[in-house]
C-alpha cells in the first residue's frame, strides 16, 4: 500500500457520528468545567497594574482584550452559554466556532495577563483547539449514516494531545537522556517539587523507594508516547487511556503538578465500537420486546 | 511583534479550518484537510526544534530536567498574614483567583521590580487574602501581609527543615 492510500485510509475511512458528537461533548465539558470553576475570571481586569498583573499591553494585544469589564462579564455569560449549547447540539458548529474564540480570548485572563507560557498547564488548550476543529467539520447528528466527515475531526483535534505529550517524551530523552530514568535523577525530580510545607501526598513514599522511581519513570515515559499509539491505533485506545489517567493520577500525587484537561483523554476512545456496542444492544432489546 | 504573530497565527488557523465551509468538492476538500493536518503536524515540529512559546499551539518539555543540574538552593515565595501580636497564618492561594501561584511567582523573580511597586503589590494581595486556616481566637484578626523567599535545599523529602530560612521581601501593614 502506499503512502497517499494509507494516509487516505487513516484520515478518511468511515466512522460513526458518535465519535465527533462525544468529542465536541467531551471539549465543552472540559471548558465548562474551566470557566464556571472561575466565575471571577473577568474580575481580574478591575485590579490596579500592579504584581505583574493586566500591565503588558501586549499580552492584552494578543488575546484581544481591549473591551470594558461590563462587556467582559457578557462575554463570559455568553461563552457558558455557547458552551451548553455544543453539549447539548444546539448549532453546534456556530457555537463550537464562537467558545473556540471566547476560550482563547479568557485563557489569558485565568493568569492575569502575566504570560502565556504556562497557559497549557491551566487546560484550556486542547479543550480550546478541540472545539475549533469540530467547528471546521460538517454538522452531524446521532441519526447520521457513517462518514469519513465524523473521521477526521476527531483525529484533528487529538492531533495536539499528542503532539505535546510525544514532544515531552523526545524532550526526556533528546535533553538528559538514558540517565532521565535512573532512580537518582527521579528522586531528585520529585525533591524538587517537595517544597518545605507542600509534600505532595506520596511524595515521600516514592522517593525512598528505587524500585517505586523506576516504576515512576517508566510510566511516565510510557504516557508520553501512548497518546501517539492509540492515535495511530484505535483499539489500544482501551488499554492505554486508562493506563495514562492512572499515571497522571500517580503523577498528582507524587508531584503535586497535573493538567485540568485529563478529560480530554477521552476523545481517543474507540467512539465507533461503542457505537456499535450501543446498536446492538439496542437491537437486542427491540428483538426481546418483540 | 511576537504577539501579533501569535494572534495571526491562531487566526490564520480559524480562518484555513473554516474556509473548508466554502468547499463542496470532497476531493478538495480532502486535500484541504491533508494540508491542514500536515501544516499542523510540521507546525508541531518546528515548535519542537525551536523551543517557541506559540500558544494555544504548545509542545510539552514537562519534566524533561536532569536533576544533578538543578540547583540544591531552592526559593519560592511564602505569603504570611499576621495579626496584632505577631502570630502569622498562610494565605489561601485561592484568594487571588482566578491569579494563580504561578503568575505571582515569576513577577517576584523579576529583579527590575521597584520596591514601591512591590509594596503596591503586597497591598492588593492583602486586601484580597484569605488565611488558609482559620484563627483560632475570634478577636484575632490579621493587620497585614508579608511575602516572604522561603530559601530551602532539596535533596530529602521531606525537606530539612533547620536547613530552610525565611527572607522578608516585603511588608504591608494597615
Amino acid at each position: 500500500m502506499n503512502l497517499a492510500a494509507a494516509w487516505a485510509r487513516f484520515w478518511f475511512s468511515n466512522a460513526e457520528p458518535l465519535g465527533l458528537i462525544a468529542t465536541r461533548s467531551i471539549a465543552a465539558v472540559c471548558s465548562l468545567w474551566m470557566v464556571l470553576s472561575r466565575p471571577a475570571l473577568t474580575e481580574v481586569l478591575a485590579w490596579p497594574s500592579v504584581a505583574g498583573v493586566n500591565d503588558d499591553p501586549m499580552v492584552r494585544l494578543r488575546f484581544l482584550s481591549f473591551t470594558a469589564i461590563s462587556v467582559e462579564r457578557l462575554l463570559y455569560w455568553l461563552l457558558v452559554t455557547c458552551l451548553i449549547a455544543v453539549l447539548i447540539g444546539a448549532l453546534p458548529r456556530l457555537c463550537s466556532f464562537i467558545s473556540a474564540g471566547l476560550l482563547y480570548h479568557f485563557a489569558a485572563f485565568s493568569n492575569g495577563f502575566h504570560s502565556p507560557s504556562s497557559l497549557h498547564l491551566e487546560g484550556w488548550t486542547f479543550p480550546l483547539m478541540a472545539l475549533a476543529i469540530v467547528s471546521f467539520a460538517h454538522s452531524v447528528d446521532w441519526k447520521a449514516s457513517p462518514s469519513p466527515e465524523w473521521r477526521w475531526p476527531v483525529l484533528l483535534a487529538q492531533l495536539p494531545i499528542v503532539a505535546s505529550f510525544f514532544f515531552a517524551g523526545i524532550s526526556k530523552i533528546s535533553e538528559v537522556g538514558w540517565r532521565w530514568f535512573a532512580p537518582d535523577n527521579m528522586a531528585g525530580l520529585v525533591a524538587v517539587m517537595a517544597r518545605p510545607g507542600e509534600i505532595p501526598p506520596w511524595a515521600e513514599t516514592v522517593h525512598d523507594s528505587a524500585g517505586s522511581l523506576v516504576a515512576l519513570a517508566i510510566l511516565m515515559l510510557f504516557a508520553d508516547f501512548a497518546p501517539l499509539i492509540a492515535f495511530l491505533f484505535r483499539r489500544s485506545a482501551w488499554f492505554l487511556v486508562p493506563t495514562i489517567l492512572v499515571t497522571h493520577l500517580i503523577v498528582w500525587q507524587v508531584f503535586g503538578a497535573g493538567t485540568a484537561s485529563w478529560p480530554m483523554l477521552l476523545i481517543f476512545l474507540d467512539w465507533d465500537r461503542i457505537a456499535r456496542w450501543g446498536q446492538s444492544l439496542t437491537s437486542r432489546r427491540a428483538a426481546y420486546n418483540l | 511583534m511576537g504577539s501579533v504573530l501569535r494572534l495571526g497565527t491562531f487566526a490564520l488557523f480559524l480562518l484555513c479550518g473554516s474556509a473548508l465551509h466554502l468547499i463542496g468538492s470532497p476531493r478538495k476538500r480532502k486535500a484541504w484537510i491533508s494540508m491542514l493536518a500536515i501544516v499542523m503536524i510540521a507546525g508541531y515540529v518546528a515548535l519542537f526544534f525551536t523551543a517557541r512559546e506559540a500558544w494555544p499551539f504548545i509542545v510539552s518539555r514537562q519534566f524533561a530536567d536532569d536533576s544533578r543540574r538543578i540547583p540544591a538552593a531552592q526559593r519560592v515565595p511564602l505569603f504570611v498574614l499576621f495579626s496584632a501580636s505577631g502570630r502569622e497564618w498562610q494565605v489561601d492561594p485561592a484568594s487571588w483567583a482566578p491569579l494563580g501561584f504561578d503568575g505571582l511567582w515569576r513577577w517576584l523573580e523579576d529583579p527590575e521590580i521597584p520596591s514601591e511597586g512591590r509594596k503596591d503589590a503586597a497591598r492588593l494581595l492583602y486586601e484580597k487574602a484569605e488565611p488558609r486556616t482559620m484563627p483560632s481566637r475570634a478577636d484575632e484578626r490579621a493587620v497585614g501581609l508579608r511575602i516572604y523567599w522561603l530559601h530551602w535545599r532539596t535533596g530529602e523529602v521531606p525537606p530539612d527543615a533547620g536547613a530552610s530560612r525565611r527572607e522578608l521581601l516585603v511588608e504591608h501593614r494597615e
